[in-house]
């Protein structure tokens, strides 16, 4: 039995991080022709993207 | 982002599209490329901080996204580490599993603040609500590591004190672990591929039997590259199999042969003409023949080296 208090707030992620993709996402989409934003995507998103958020989680969850 | 999303390429919300006051972008001016470098660069330096938290703005900006969904703002309790963090969840009778379900990344999720606010920087028009949203996300990521919220309490981490990148920004460090929490956290990685501690410091362990018994075709690799001996001593303890001999046409080429370990890994081994020294070249698991694994490893046919000699 979790105690209240520490039960996770799983609204904050879906509607603050998810819902702001999507609406974000509706903006840019129309600015872009399709190989600018490919080339942004690689640029930005994928190039500073790291797998150290995933490498540190799977670690914990094989710990918990 | 929670976890398991976190490398979903977002979805469109296409019956909320907001159509921006700005014409079809077609591609960057010159400008806009040198502040796309220096834009990356610096998001680059978030992602890597090392330096202690921003506490204070950690907790504002945490604290505006509890009011932003009606909650009252949360008590803080700081960690030095994600690991410090289940521990501190599990004490006040949490449930570490959960809230790994529920976490955030802090400046591990940086690169999304970057692309989007770098689209804004040359003319894409946000929602007024997203943009100032986003600015939040963007000033968490700036201040902290890891945080998890709860209904009344939120977790937050400290940043690592070690995150070792090679020049491919890849977490990478031959010579101790890569990223180091205070909080009794390591990964250990060599060249963005994360490795059991021992491979990096404790090569003696890696022995034929453990390397054979690795699924994963890159640790394999890698423990191979960081045997005890070398090489040449790994494919003579594993006993491999000499598939091909031959000896290039060019005038003072060596003998060079192909070989094959127990786990079906293949090298082409050669050796420098005038210093002696024995090169071990890893190769294409189909390579058959010498000519065939040289072939593939300079990616044209080796009758050029001749031709132009």
């Amino acid at each position: 039995m979790i105690k209240e208090g520490v039960k996770s707030n799983k609204k904050l992620g879906k509607y603050l991080k998810q819902s702001l993709y999507s609406s974000l996402n509706s903006s840019f989409y129309r600015s872009f022709n399709w190989s600018l934003d490919r080339y942004l995507y690689s640029s930005l998103y994928n190039s500073l993207y790291s797998s150290l958020a995933v490498s540190i989680l799977r670690k914990l969850r094989n710990n918990t | 982002m929670t976890s398991g999303g976190l490398a979903w390429y977002p979805t469109v919300d296409f019956d909320s599209l907001v159509f921006g006051d700005i014409g079809m972008i077609e591609k960057l001016t010159e400008e806009q490329e040198k502040d796309l470098v220096v834009w990356r660069e610096e998001f680059y330096k978030v992602g890597i901080n090392t330096n202690p938290a921003d506490r204070e703005s950690a907790q504002d900006a945490i604290r505006e996204m509890y009011t932003r969904i009606g909650k009252e703002p949360p008590e803080f309790i700081w960690g030095d580490s994600p690991k410090q963090l289940l521990e501190m969840i599990r004490e006040k009778g949490g449930d570490p599993n959960e809230a790994l379900n529920n976490c955030f990344y802090g400046q591990q999720e940086c690169y999304f603040e970057a692309f989007y606010l770098f689209c804004e920087k040359i003319g894409v028009k946000y929602k007024e609500e997203d943009s100032k949203l986003l600015r939040v996300w963007e000033k968490i990521s700036r201040s902290c590591n890891w945080w998890i919220p709860a209904d009344e309490f939120c977790f937050v981490s400290e940043r690592p004190e070690i995150v070792a990148m090679n020049s491919q920004m890849r977490i990478h460090n031959e010579n101790g672990p890569a990223v180091k929490y205070r909080g009794g956290l390591s990964i250990f990685a060599i060249n963005g591929v994360v490795v059991p501690d021992f491979v990096v410091n404790d090569t003696d362990k890696i022995t034929v039997e453990v390397i054979r018994n690795e699924s994963n075709a890159e640790i394999r690799r890698i423990m191979i590259s960081r045997y005890s001996g070398g090489i040449g001593k790994y494919l003579d303890d594993c006993k491999a199999k000499v598939l091909d001999v031959d000896t290039l046409t060019i005038p003072g080429s060596a003998t060079r042969a192909l070989m094959e370990d127990s786990t079906g890994e293949k090298w082409l081994v050669g050796s420098d003409g005038s210093t002696k020294r024995v090169y071990f070249m890893s190769v294409p698991r189909n390579s058959t023949t010498c000519k065939k694994a040289h072939n593939a490893i300079c990616g044209f046919d080796e009758s050029r080296i001749k031709m132009e000699a």
